[in-house]
């Protein structure tokens, strides 16, 4: 039975789960799986890279080459945020071939900006935390407080937003970003205190 | 404030499908829906591009992009099952031209042409791909086409693989080739049907030389070819042992030296003597590996020189190191 479900156990695994399989049965069947699962976002940032059709595919075919030799050894705990890196930095290798002088590396370097993922999830939610969360919300500048609390709270669109604030939508994006980041840094001191 | 809201703050959820982001930038999804994707937007750089990209190029682009990719990994992932054998081996397979002659190695990762062959008779293969027939049996004749980019005329290296992985080498020459436009495909005359005289798996065209070089007889070989001044002292140069020697030698040097896969393309000199003269990296998939290719040539061993009228003289070589 197990052989007739395995394509259905793929779906069922997280990324990390499925590297972890590659690396036990070595079986490309797995890895193809992941890459695909996340196949359009790669395409999509290789093709933002490139502008190129043919070699955002190759692009693509070769970080899946990438993925096969490299999730063999790499101790993956993130996937998303590795394969992100991955993809980023085989493109800009491209483009630096491509483009000796460098001139177009410039306007790629803002990528730098959300570098770190912001991870919150791990820290288990109760109510003591809910409280400690609205504090610190309180903690927040104005801007970030407002577009916080309209994104999560009240679950405005952009476009509300948009409209209610008066910020532009890079703008509020990024105070929810810069929100989010200062959250997370104001709760783990709040956890050592 | 409302509290069921608020642990979406810490809220990171898996990415998003092509069709939920084609459905959000088309404004299709309710507003609970679209508010999740924004949430996720906020979280997911990736995500974020690919949305970006969709309103750009429009989701029919990234889509027939995406089918392309789809296609070609699983080729790589089917194939790779396949060959085994091939991997194992760390396989080098490897293209000599010589005395001018060039050819076109078809990249191997064009899938279309590979998926379509089972059906077809004559058996199409494109050039140093390796293909499965299905029912080739003892003594009887198959044809043989082959598509590649070609500027002379050439003798082509058959090699036929057996269920034991066993492999037999032959020879054939091809009559006629459309040289009009060398930079297209073309289609390759079929070429002499030769007799196979053992059940066969697999067919695989690993080498060819030009046909400036003497002809030699098709004929089964055994252990590598019988090389040297056969033809009015005129030969092409050869490593010790043939092609299958250098095969050999190639994939022990390489697996070896390093881990990686890749393709590289290379080109060296050979003196009179045979020694190795300069050298350098034509193509390569992987960056990483041309190091390793130019060390593996400097290492290696004297080739026999080519000959030309009973004299040696020097020559250009082309190989093609499959890591």
């Amino acid at each position: 039975m197990l052989f007739f479900n395995r394509k259905r156990n793929f779906e069922q695994l997280s990324d990390v789960d499925l590297v972890q399989l590659y690396k036990e049965k070595d079986d490309l069947e797995i890895v193809g799986f992941l890459f695909k699962r996340h196949q359009h976002l790669v395409i999509s940032i290789a093709f933002k890279y490139s502008k190129n059709e043919a070699k955002a595919e190759d692009a693509a075919m070769e970080v899946f080459e990438i993925l096969t030799n490299d999730l063999k050894h790499t101790e993956v705990t993130n996937f998303k945020g590795w394969l992100f890196s991955v993809v980023k930095n085989h493109c800009l290798k491209q483009i630096r071939k491509d483009n000796r002088e460098g001139k177009m590396i410039d306007q790629f370097t803002y990528f730098m900006e959300n570098e770190d993922e912001i991870d919150l999830s791990n820290k288990t939610i109760n109510e003591a935390r809910l409280d400690e969360l609205e504090n610190c919300i309180g903690e927040l500048k104005d801007e970030q407080r407002i577009c916080i609390e309209l994104f999560y709270l009240k679950k405005m669109r952009y476009k509300e937003m948009e409209v209610e604030t008066g910020f532009s939508f890079k703008e509020i994006k990024s105070h929810i970003q810069n929100g989010k980041r200062k959250l997370g840094i104001l709760l783990s001191k709040d956890g050592q205190k | 404030m409302d509290r069921n809201n608020m642990e979406n703050i810490v809220d990171t959820s898996g990415c998003l499908s092509m069709e939920e982001l084609t459905a959000y930038h088309k404004d299709q999804l309710d507003n609970d829906k679209a508010h999740l994707v924004e949430q996720h937007l906020v979280d997911c750089e990736m995500c974020s591009d690919t949305l970006e990209m969709i309103a750009e190029h429009g989701s029919e682009k990234i889509n027939h992009i995406n089918d392309k990719v789809a296609k070609r990994v699983d080729l790589s992932t089917e194939r790779k099952h396949e060959q085994n054998w091939i991997n194992m081996a760390a396989a080098v397979v490897l293209l000599i031209t010589v005395g001018g002659g060039y050819v076109y190695l078809n990249s191997s990762t064009d899938g279309a042409a590979m998926a379509e062959i089972k059906q077809e008779q004559p058996v199409e293969i494109i050039f140093g791909e390796t293909i499965p027939v299905e029912s080739v049996t003892t003594n009887e004749e198959t044809p043989i086409k082959v598509i590649h980019r070609i500027e002379e005329r050439l003798i082509l290296q058959v090699a036929t693989i057996d269920a034991d992985d066993n492999i037999e080498y032959y020879d054939s020459t091809i009559n006629e080739i459309n040289i009009d436009e060398p930079n297209e495909l073309a289609i390759v005359n079929t070429i002499e049907p030769f007799v196979m005289d053992s059940v066969v798996e697999k067919v695989s065209i690993i080498g060819s030389s030009s046909i400036n070089a003497p002809v030699r007889k098709k004929r089964r070989t055994k252990g590598g070819y019988a090389y040297g001044a056969e033809d009015n002292g005129n030969a092409v140069a050869y490593f010790p042992g043939g092609d299958k020697e250098l095969k050999n030698y190639l994939t022990a040097v390489a697996k070896k030296m390093t881990k990686l896969k890749g393709e590289v393309e290379v080109i060296f000199d050979l003196d009179t003597n045979g020694k190795i003269g300069r050298s350098k990296v034509k193509k390569s998939t992987n960056k990483d590996l041309n190091e390793f290719a130019i060390k593996i040539l400097d290492e290696m061993p004297k080739w026999n020189p080519a000959t030309k009228n009973g004299k040696s003289i020097g020559s250009r070589q082309k190989l093609i190191m499959i890591f």
